[in-house]
């Protein structure tokens, strides 16, 4: 008896990973918040893009710039 | 006219060492050359640095509100720059002072506040706990869907064992007991797996075991069963 086999097409892309930073409504994204950012860097230092953190545009580029801030005075890493 | 800047500096431990009230003023010395004032000023912390910053692994943080003229903070970061106590610095425009920076500010003033030795250069800071809640979802999902596939192999093999031993006595009583036996274990089955192939080879297993059970000879009915084993094998690989 023949069998079609599982998988293949019609599946769509993965779901990227989500991450939950947890960042309330009234908090300000400061870059002394080390606990936070390392949060939304990944392995590698890099900053986690916004279809995986799944905050808003103005609260991507306040953690962005908090991150870039705290990487300038040697709080998080560039790179590693 | 001036404005406020909240003003982070990574202070040498070597000065600190020398003295936290003398490394304190010496940065406080820039400020003010130029014009500015120093509202506030307090330890942050003193923490390892994510990379090597002039060739320090660890810094001491100084976490400072200053009143800067409009035209002061180009010769206070070149000042800063030439200065050997200071390893960075980091200037922002602030719009208030926090309360709770002008407390610990007087509680750093205090007599009895003193200032833990920095330690040194190379040692490490207790290993921070990282939350990694991707990972960890994608790691439990995995160990579900295996767990679920171990599930439905028991199940597969426990009908092939039940089979083999009702075929093995014969005799049709016993037969219509195996069929009934089978129907159970092929329900417990259906009810595991979720996917339809997994039904769909099910249900084909219990119409090959039914046939076996009609059959009056256990010799015939031993071969069949076989066949049934091989046949499912080979839809279990598919």
């Amino acid at each position: 008896m023949k069998r079609k086999k599982a998988g293949g097409g019609g599946r769509g892309r993965k779901r990227a990973p989500r991450i939950n930073l947890n960042i309330k409504a009234d908090q300000v994204i400061d870059y002394k918040d080390t606990e936070l950012l390392s949060r939304a860097i990944g392995s590698q230092g890099q900053i986690i893009s916004r279809r995986r953190t799944t905050i808003s545009a103005q609260r991507q580029r306040e953690l962005k710039q908090a991150i870039k801030r705290a990487r300038h005075v040697g709080l998080l890493p560039f790179v590693g | 006219m001036s404005r406020t800047y909240e003003c982070m500096f990574l202070i040498d431990n070597d000065a600190v060492r020398a003295g936290w009230p003398s490394a304190k003023e010496a940065v406080g010395a820039v400020v003010t050359k130029h014009g500015g004032s120093v509202r506030t000023a307090r330890r942050w912390d003193e923490r390892r640095l994510a990379y090597p910053i002039r060739r320090r692994n660890r810094a001491t943080f100084l976490l400072s509100y200053c009143d800067f003229p409009s035209d002061g903070i180009a010769n206070v970061r070149r000042d800063l720059d030439i200065s050997e106590t200071v390893l960075r610095y980091l200037i922002l425009s602030a719009g208030e002072i926090p309360e709770e920076e002008v407390e610990l500010t007087r509680a750093e003033a205090a007599d009895e506040f003193t200032v833990p030795e920095p330690p040194a250069d190379n040692a490490v800071d207790e290993p921070e706990v990282k939350a990694e809640a991707p990972a960890a979802g994608r790691n439990t999902y995995g160990e579900a869907k295996a767990s679920k596939e171990v599930v439905v192999e028991e199940a597969g093999e426990a009908a092939d064992s039940g089979a083999v031993e009702v075929a093995a006595e014969g005799g049709e009583a016993k037969s219509a007991e195996a069929k009934s036996a089978e129907a159970e274990s092929a329900e417990e089955k259906s009810a595991e797996a979720e996917s339809a192939e997994a039904e769909s080879a099910e249900a084909e297993s219990a119409e090959a075991e039914s046939v076996e059970a009609k059959s009056a000879e256990a010799e015939s009915a031993e071969a069949e069963n076989a066949e049934a084993s091989e046949k499912k094998e080979q839809s279990d690989e598919a």
